[in-house]
């Protein structure tokens, strides 16, 4: 290999450093630190990732200084620290402990069809693990990267392994799988190990690593861009009312794999600082004309891969049939094999493999496209034809080919095929601005699409431009760096109305929109089989296992259906195991000890009202947080005023605020309590009350609250059995519908002269969103509320279930109680125990005052 | 047979085949076939068929990659390496 930058040579006889090399080094080093600052500044793919990208721009430096036979150990050992930084000691220790054995077992001096069953012993063991179908200690988080890291490069791996005359060294092999970037990155180009050894510092290290630099930088850029498609541009499926939301709702579909093509970008490129001269991932793909055209472009990794392993191999064995035949079984086995890979790596990421009409739809469609061109294409002449400037009828081939590929996405990518199906209705609505919409997509898809920087042409380079491209790389890394730079400005949001530093979060900050908000919630609320995308099927897939969850609980003794707001209670007086946890209910059908109905003497009684966290998902009894509170409040009480302090569990799964008004309003006052805390939930719970109506009148409830059936009046709504069609009319009413929602707690409060407290929370790692808002309508409806929103310095992925439920853990609810406590204890709650009737305060608490 | 005979033969080949009207000054030994885009999957397999039959080696499906066939050079050193292996 060459290495005309001969970056602390093997060559070098003394320590005497070369100072154009360190130069080269240092500008290097300036170019990526300006992208980790940015990285960390626009919160790029996640906080972890950040930390990451700092660990990475110190070992760059001491990488590139140390001589050549140091670095490939040095970058594996990089890459451990990596892990350790992300996930933790004992998350790394564990993921070291299940890897190494795989690639140990390729060691093995037997011969290769017994190393190849022993990995494939190996691997069967951990789908086992995986799956959850034995019990195992395996930390969360720690399977979506293992089988990010091994599940498909172990098969490019072993390939490469049969028909080599020797196992490559250990430790390129081991960096090989523990690739830097990788742990932070579950959806990951699937590189080649051939690659990845031929490119190592093939050629001037200067020119591998600025190449990096500007694939990083338009990763960045990318991810920028699908951030302001994704939260300004993508519309629900209910929004889409005419033929331009429609165009607009179908074009977005697509138009978010930025994403994923930006978290490409940066995970080669930052490779490409390591010495790895990888090829590039994607290729103009928004501008491909033809169905074998956008093959070559996209996702080129994959494709490489299943050309490898799959269309070769198949070509090979069917040689000497007709060209049409051999090259129409080998693309089918092709997409057969990248659908069954999706969902292999499904599975791996969230334990369970993605069969779904869509996917399959999705694939079979796509590949019968690509196929068909292909067979075509054997038919043409090769002959090269001048590329014009621009060209009417290439443009016109972009436009059919990326509109032809929108439409598939949608139909993947959408929440249910029934959902999909309702856009359909708005193609009949035209009015002046779908008009509009369609020329200019028109217009804009065959301008861009007829330019000639768009082809793909079969250009011989010459000698002599690769500096050419090392100059045109750093001229663009340096220009996109001073773009994002501008918008990463800390001064900037100072300089800006109310609106405009919204629109700049937008860009900033690493959040979900409207629609996955609603995706999520509803994967959660209602009978759904979520499509999948490359973009949102990690949250499609949390949305799907939580489901699956809820309607076990649903079907289960522990549940018995009502036709009451709540649709069911829990079953009293139960006392079993759930999800391995003792799940006990009282007499009341409390997920709580035995109380009384009258409240005894000297006692001071709080009822705490809210949705699963509440009640306690995935924890025992006496894990909940109001069952630690309640001991340590009598662990505490000097029994001044109550001999004893009684904490009681309203809690109940899968309900919005309008329910939870309901149990306010019926279950709690018989109890009389001396205090209520109301959870809430300021974001998620702007889409809970809407879809919980959904359901209760789908299945033909009465809403009961005089207010929410003026609210259905105003609309006109009839409840159909359609879901989708009946969300279309209620989902644009959700903010209204909390807002209303929280007047009827409001009047049940007065009602009943509850003394009342909301309790503003969120799960976990789970976006802050809507608490302006949702403080706001407290102030409104004079409401006191205690702000439990922030963890504080908490390690959230500690405190939730799972990476896919963010319900609280163990952790998280000592926590929770902790910090009850507190808050209790700074606003006089906890000394004061005269209390004699609510107040609220000019901080918004409940204070004591008097009745 | 060497080197340069079957840089030439395959360049003559490629030239006629895959880039006509190009200059043949751009298509050196070491230009890349494979990553420019030069030769996609079913170039490849053409140009594997032309490799057989115009030196009467065989290649397998694993050999196929840019290790052996991505630059002219890559593909002298590996018809040269089946020649001599055959004797």
């Amino acid at each position: 290999m060459s290495n005309a930058v001969a970056v602390a040579s093997d060559d070098a006889p003394s320590a005497r450093l070369n100072w154009a090399e360190v130069r080269v080094v240092l500008g290097v080093g300036v170019q990526l630190g300006l992208l980790v600052g940015l990285t960390r500044a626009l919160e790029v793919i996640s906080k972890p990732f950040g930390n990451l990208m700092v660990l990475a721009l110190i070992g760059f430096v001491i990488h590139a200084l140390l001589p050549m036979r140091y670095r490939l150990g040095f970058f594996l050992l990089l890459s451990v620290v990596g892990i350790q930084v992300v996930l933790g000691t004992t998350p790394m220790l564990w993921l070291l402990g299940l890897g190494l054995p795989l690639v140990g077992l390729t060691y093995l001096p037997i011969r290769f069809g017994y190393r190849l069953a022993l990995v494939g012993a190996a691997v069967a063991v951990m789908i086992i693990l995986r799956g959850e179908l034995l019990p195992n200690g395996v930390p969360n988080g720690v399977w979506p990267v293992l089988g990010s890291m091994f599940m498909i490069r172990m098969v490019l791996y072993l390939y490469d392994l049969s028909h080599a005359a020797e196992p490559p060294p250990l430790t390129r092999s081991l960096s090989y799988f523990f690739l830097l970037p990788n742990v932070c990155m579950p959806l990951f180009p699937a590189v080649d190990f051939k690659t990845y050894e031929r490119t190592y510092f093939d050629t001037d290290a200067y020119r591998i690593y600025q190449r990096g630099l500007h694939w990083m930088a338009r990763g960045l850029l990318q991810i920028v861009i699908y951030r302001l498609v994704y939260h300004h541009f993508t519309l629900d499926a209910t929004e889409v009312v005419n033929a331009g939301d429609l165009l607009q709702y179908v074009l977005t579909s697509f138009m978010v794999y930025l994403r994923l093509s930006g978290t490409f970008h940066l995970a080669i490129g930052l490779l490409h600082l390591f010495g790895f001269h990888l090829p590039e991932t994607n290729h103009l793909y928004w501008l491909s004309a033809g169905f074998t055209d956008l093959f070559r472009r996209n996702n080129i990794y994959w494709r490489d891969a299943t050309i490898k392993l799959v269309y070769y191999p198949m070509y090979f064995r069917l040689r000497g049939r007709s060209p049409a035949f051999v090259t129409t079984v080998s693309l089918a086995l092709v997409f057969l094999v990248t659908w069954l890979g999706h969902s292999w790596m499904w599975f791996w990421l969230r334990g369970a493999p993605l069969f779904t009409v869509q996917d399959i739809s999705f694939y079979a469609v796509l590949g019968t496209l690509i196929t068909y061109q292909a067979v075509q294409e054997l038919k043409k002449p090769r002959t090269k034809v001048a590329v014009p400037l621009w060209s009417f009828s290439r443009g016109l081939s972009v436009l059919a080919t990326m509109s032809t590929l929108c439409f598939l996405w949608s139909f993947w990518s959408a929440g249910s095929i029934a959902e999909w199906l309702t856009i359909w209705d708005a193609a009949l609505v035209w009015n002046l601005k779908s008009v509009v919409i369609f020329v200019a997509v028109a217009a804009t898809g065959i301008g861009l699409g007829g330019a000639r920087f768009g082809v793909l042409e079969k250009v011989a380079r010459g000698p002599g431009t690769e500096g050419q491209e090392a100059r045109r790389s750093l001229m663009i890394t340096l220009a996109t760096t001073a773009v994002l730079a501008i918008l990463a400005n800390p001064s900037l949001p100072g300089m800006l109305s109310q609106a405009r530093r919204d629109f700049l979060a937008t860009l900033r900050e690493n959040r979900l929109n409207r629609r996955d908000e609603g995706s999520l919630l509803r994967g959660y609320y209602e009978q759904l089989d979520l499509g999948s995308s490359q973009t949102n099927e990690l949250q499609a897939a949390d949305a799907a296992r939580r489901r699956e969850r809820i309607e076990e609980f649903e079907t289960s003794s522990l549940w018995q259906k009502a036709s009451t707001p709540l649709l069911g209670a829990l079953a009293p007086n139960v006392d079993t195991l759930w999800r391995g946890v003792r799940f006990a209910t009282n007499d009341f059908g409390l997920r709580d000890g035995p109380y009384t109905l009258t409240k005894p003497p000297r006692t001071f009684r709080i009822a705490v009202v809210g949705p699963s966290d509440v009640m306690g998902s995935g924890v025992a009894n006496d894990q909940t947080f109001e069952a630690i509170l309640e001991e340590q409040l009598n662990a505490r009480n000097t029994r001044g005023k109550y001999d004893h302090i009684e904490v009681l569990n309203f809690g109940v799964a899968r309900s919005g605020v309008w329910q939870r008004a309901w149990v306010l309003d019926t279950k709690v006052p018989p109890f009389d309590p001396d205090l209520v805390l109301f959870a809430f939930h300021p974001g998620p719970d702007r889409g809970a009350g809407i879809l919980s109506l959904e359901r209760a009148l789908k299945l033909g409830v009465d809403p009961v609250f005089p207010e929410v059936k003026r609210f259905l009046d105003s609309l006109g709504f009839t409840a159909s059995q359609n879901s989708p069609t009946n969300m279309k009319v209620l989902m644009p009413q959700r903010e209204a519908f909390l807002d209303l929602s929280l007047g009827i707690v409001a009047h049940v409060v007065a009602a009943h002269k509850l003394p009342l407290a909301l309790l503003y929370v969120r799960q976990p790692t789970e976006m802050e969103t809507g608490k302006e808002e949702g403080l706001a309508l407290a102030t409104k409806y004079h409401l006191p509320f205690i702000d439990m929103m922030d963890f504080e310095d908490q390690n959230e992925e500690l405190l939730r279930m799972s990476e896919w439920d963010k319900h609280p853990s163990v952790q998280g609810h000592q926590y929770m109680a902790d910090r009850l406590f507190r808050e209790l204890g700074q606003h006089g709650y906890l000394t004061a125990w005269g209390v004699t009737g609510p107040a609220v305060d000019a901080g918004g608490m409940v204070s004591p005052g008097t009745h | 047979m060497n080197a340069d005979q079957i840089i030439q033969s395959v360049r003559q080949y490629l030239l006629q085949t895959h880039l006509p009207g190009e200059d043949p000054a751009n298509l050196t030994p070491t230009t890349e076939l494979l990553s420019s885009g030069i030769l996609d999957s079913l170039a490849t397999l053409e140009l594997v068929s032309f490799l057989e039959k115009q030196f009467a080696i065989t290649l397998e499906a694993h050999e196929v990659d840019a290790s052996n066939l991505g630059t002219l050079s890559a593909i002298a050193t590996m018809v040269q390496s089946k020649l001599g292996a055959r004797v």
